[in-house]
């Protein structure tokens, strides 16, 4: 076979293979690089408005005091949530504590989570929806740790903020931008499951049977313009 | 297609490398274990100690607490910590003491100690201000503690809060690497929005959609014949009964899957053949079933009364199972006939008339209308427009002073025989117009300027006669409508018919060129059709500027002359035959225009040249 029918089958046959995984591939890789990677994040959908400061007046527990009630808790951290001082408890189980009192808050109420997202985000889109996730985690945010309180805005980028209905602490946004980019991720990890885990065998199969589509490509291009230029008509 | 090929092929030259890259830098990232490259393989999930009870109360550290956002009470690297953070940032107080709890080099090494859980030690440990390529995302004092493990993993501790930042190693170092390469961002590594990668992947979009298209154009259904390539690779064989005019029935091993016209050529059978296989010739006729469906080329290219005796085009049917095939005559014992340019001699501005004197008689006599195979061998061969006659050389003004042709591959170009069979047994005649190039980079036709390249004692080499075309016994009379260096077969048959051995029946030759100077062998016929009553020659020139005033005889294009004349005799067509040759679209008009008539498809014979 001259060398050039075989770049030209070899490059062929690959791509028969990866064919429509590449078109995936620049597609979701436009995709990812047009917009900007903060607007992904959502920086736009938070207000910005400072962390209010703890009240001292008000906190009658020590830390000590929490530390001697959650022995096996390596961290605890007292900030203030929903204008009172409160102890998050981060151990085995997360929990919230008044510093005031020394009253278990958690779970945190919707009117609190309520009120909190409306601090926290940006404009005055209305809210559609305040729900409870106990288990069946959406994918989107499969890793943060239920149960969570899910705020939904209204809006053509539908915006969710996620909170712990544990510690109320604020765990993550989405908007339809970011839901995209995640689609576009998950073509181009090709974890069609998880959508995260890049050491899976597809993607590593794929990927290479890619570069061979890719090196005969350029193989052909090379055999190609190199032919051309000994073809070409004297001046 | 061919617009899509072409943006395909630009867009690989221009991000064809990128490409690669992407592909490359993709593989070796999903090679990698993304555990290994955080480092998570070696990072210790042994609990911290218990935090102590005995801490410092908010009123003894009210003065250092105070305007804070929040206090977290956790294990430092060597005890319980406070960290409080404020607008300003966090700070870090002993938890036991209430004292200024700075990360020194040794707590640095008992952070990063206790995080780690490889088998290396930690050897050193340096202070340096991020952000640097190895901790872009941080900024501010760190501590690099670096461990004697193979993978030479560096831990950075935050010098302010005393966290492990990242985990980095070799694995990372190299991940990171294609990292940048794929992201295009040479200096941050991180920024994939940047101006560069967004135009190489809007480019590399193209590249695979146009790709993508072409895929559709470029698999035939042949390409999925696995079970059949197997067998091809394991050798095996269909064996096919095949007959040939004059000779035994015999019987051929062909390849299974291949199209027979490639499997002949395995057996050394080569087919005529303009296209190589292509489908658009015609001319690797065989006869294999009236059952076998035509495909659409072979319903554009072979006439009614052909495939409904079973001819088919080689190259459009595959061999499948054991089959009988019927070959024309002359193509089994094709071998090359070598004979020497005897004379060469302008017709037209841009058609000459070529002699070859054969060294052997040939095989077999050619019958009248029939072609040969010229070889046209590898490599360069240039046209010397210097033997152009005066008078024609203004045609040639502005085309190259030499037409270098040149290419690494034998091609074969069918050529009809331009005089009667029995003229001389050795010598062939041939008409060849200088194809010139398709479009601004093409090349000029390959096999016409190699015959135009030709000198008086040049040696060739060619195989045939082949060729199908020609008028039946029982014709009456003749009707040929011809173009351009269509003439070539006609002027055969003219002058067959009318030498001792013709029928010489009554022949109405309409001849069509594009001005005067483009006709061949006018004055030959024009002397013939003086002498030979029944022979009629017409010729309508289609280029009206072309043409002076003078001119007497008819304008416009020939198939439209020919329509005025034949409706006005249509009575005398009832038992005559019509003979078209020439480009396809003169083939076309003049088919068109005898269906127009009410002529029966299979009294038409026709020879298309396809340039
Ligand atoms: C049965 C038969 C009999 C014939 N008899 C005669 C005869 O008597 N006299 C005669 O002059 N001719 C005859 N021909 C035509 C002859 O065989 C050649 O086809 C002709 O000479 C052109 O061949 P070439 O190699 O010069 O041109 P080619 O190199 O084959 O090119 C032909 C034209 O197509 C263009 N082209 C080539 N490849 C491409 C491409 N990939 N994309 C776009 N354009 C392309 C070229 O630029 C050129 O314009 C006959 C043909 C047949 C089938
Ligand atoms: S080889 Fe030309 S049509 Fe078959």
């Amino acid at each position: 076979m001259k060398p050039v029918t075989f770049f030209r089958k070899a490059h062929k046959w690959a791509t028969l293979v990866i064919g429509v995984q590449a078109v995936l591939w620049t597609l979701g890789g436009v995709y990812m690089t047009v917009i900007p990677l903060p607007v992904i994040h959502g920086k736009h959908l938070m207000s910005g408005v400072a962390p209010s400061e703890i009240d001292w007046s008000r906190v009658d527990i020590d830390p000590g005091l929490v530390v001697m009630a959650n022995p096996d808790a390596p961290l605890i951290r007292l900030t203030m949530f929903d204008g009172d001082p409160v102890y998050q408890v981060l151990g085995e189980r997360h929990t919230l504590i008044s510093a005031e009192t020394g009253g278990v808050v958690s779970p945190v109420s919707e009117d609190a989570i309520r009120r909190v997202a409306r601090t926290d985000f940006s404009g005055d889109a209305e809210i559609v929806s305040v729900t409870l996730i106990t288990d069946n985690v959406p994918l989107e945010i499969q890793n943060a740790r239920p149960p969570l309180w899910r705020v939904d805005f209204a809006g053509w980028n539908e915006p969710s903020f996620f909170y712990s209905a544990e510690t109320g602490q604020f765990v993550s946004r989405r908007h339809n931008l970011w839901r995209g980019f995640d689609i576009a991720w998950m073509f181009h990890i090709m974890d069609y499951e998880d959508r995260n885990d890049m050491d899976n065998w597809l993607l590593r199969v794929a990927t290479a049977v890619g570069l061979f589509s890719a090196l005969f490509g350029m193989g052909l291009l090379i055999y190609r313009l190199g032919f051309r230029n000994r073809a070409k008509v004297a001046p | 297609m061919i617009f899509v090929r072409s943006l395909h092929k630009w867009l690989g030259l221009i991000v064809g490398l990128q490409m690669t890259l992407w592909m490359l830098s993709g593989f070796a990232m999903a090679a990698m274990s993304m555990n290994q490259v955080k480092g998570g393989d070696r990072r210790s999930d042994a609990a911290p100690p218990p935090l102590a009870r005995q801490v410092q109360t908010v009123p003894a550290m009210q003065e250092v607490f105070q305007g804070s956002i929040s206090v977290a009470l956790r294990y430092g690297p060597d005890g319980p910590v406070y960290e409080i953070v404020n607008a300003a940032g966090a700070t870090l107080r002993d938890a036991r003491t209430g004292q200024a709890y700075e990360i020194t080099a040794e707590r640095a090494l008992a952070a990063a100690t206790r995080d780690y859980s490889g088998p290396g030690r930690a050897i050193s440990a340096e202070q340096i201000t991020a952000p640097f390529i190895e901790l872009r995302k941080h900024d501010g004092p760190v501590w690099r503690v670096n461990f004697d493990d193979r993978r030479n993993t560096s831990l950075y501790i935050d010098g302010v809060t005393g966290l492990v930042l990242e985990r980095r190693n070799d694995i990372w170092r190299v991940f990171d690497i294609f990292w940048m390469l794929h992201t295009m961002d040479y200096v941050g590594r991180d920024n994939f929005n940047n101006p560069l990668v967004i135009v190489a992947g809007l480019a590399a979009l193209w590249l695979s959609m146009s790709g993508f298209i072409l895929l559709f154009s470029s698999f035939r259904g042949r390409d999925f014949d696995f079970g059949s390539a197997l067998r091809r690779f394991r050798g095996a064989t269909i064996t096919s009964v095949v007959k040939a005019p004059g000779r035994e029935v015999s019987s051929l091993a062909l390849a299974p899957g291949l199209s027979y016209f490639d499997a002949f050529a395995r057996t050394g059978v080569n087919l005529p053949s303009n296209c190589g296989g292509a489908g658009s010739c015609g001319q690797c006729v065989i006869r294999l079933s009236p059952s076998v469906r035509p495909d659409k080329d072979e319903q554009r290219q072979l006439s009614a009364a052909e495939l409904n005796e079973g001819w088919r085009m080689a190259c459009r049917h595959r061999v499948r199972a054991n089959t009988e095939v019927e070959l024309p005559a002359g193509v089994i014992d094709n071998e090359l006939l070598s004979g020497q340019v005897s004379s060469v001699r302008f017709l037209a501005p841009f058609t000459k008339e070529i002699r070859i004197r054969l060294d052997d008689p040939l095989p077999r006599p050619f019958v009248a209308g029939q072609y040969i195979q010229l070889v046209i061998p590898a490599g360069t061969f240039l046209v010397d427009p210097a033997s152009v006659p005066d008078s024609w050389r203004g045609k040639w003004v502005d085309i190259p002073s030499t037409l270098d042709s040149s290419a690494a591959e034998e091609v074969r170009r069918l050529y009809s025989i331009a005089v009667a069979p029995n003229e001389n047994p050795r010598e062939l005649v041939l008409n060849v117009r200088l194809v010139p190039p398709a479009g601004a980079s093409k090349p000029w036709g390959r096999g016409s300027s190699y015959v135009f390249s030709l000198l008086p004692g040049d040696a060739v080499t060619l195989c045939g006669p082949y060729g199908r075309f020609g008028p039946s016994d029982s014709a009456r009379s003749l009707v040929l409508i011809g173009g351009g260096s269509g003439m070539a077969p006609l002027r055969s048959i003219v002058r067959h018919e009318y030498s001792e051995q013709g029928l010489k029946r009554p022949i109405r030759f309409f001849y069509g060129a594009r001005c005067e100077e483009d006709i061949l062998y006018r004055e030959e016929f024009e002397q013939l059709a003086a002498k030979v009553e029944a022979l009629d020659w017409i010729v309508a020139l289609s280029d009206d500027l072309a043409t002076p005033d003078k001119w007497s005889g008819y304008r416009g294009f020939v198939h439209d002359v020919a329509r005025r004349e034949l409706t006005e005799s249509f009575k005398e067509l009832a038992d005559a035959e019509f003979l078209l040759c020439g480009p396809p679209a003169l083939i076309e008009a003049a088919r068109q225009m005898l269906r127009g008539l009410g002529i029966a498809d299979d009294r038409v014979w026709y020879e298309d040249f396809g340039v």
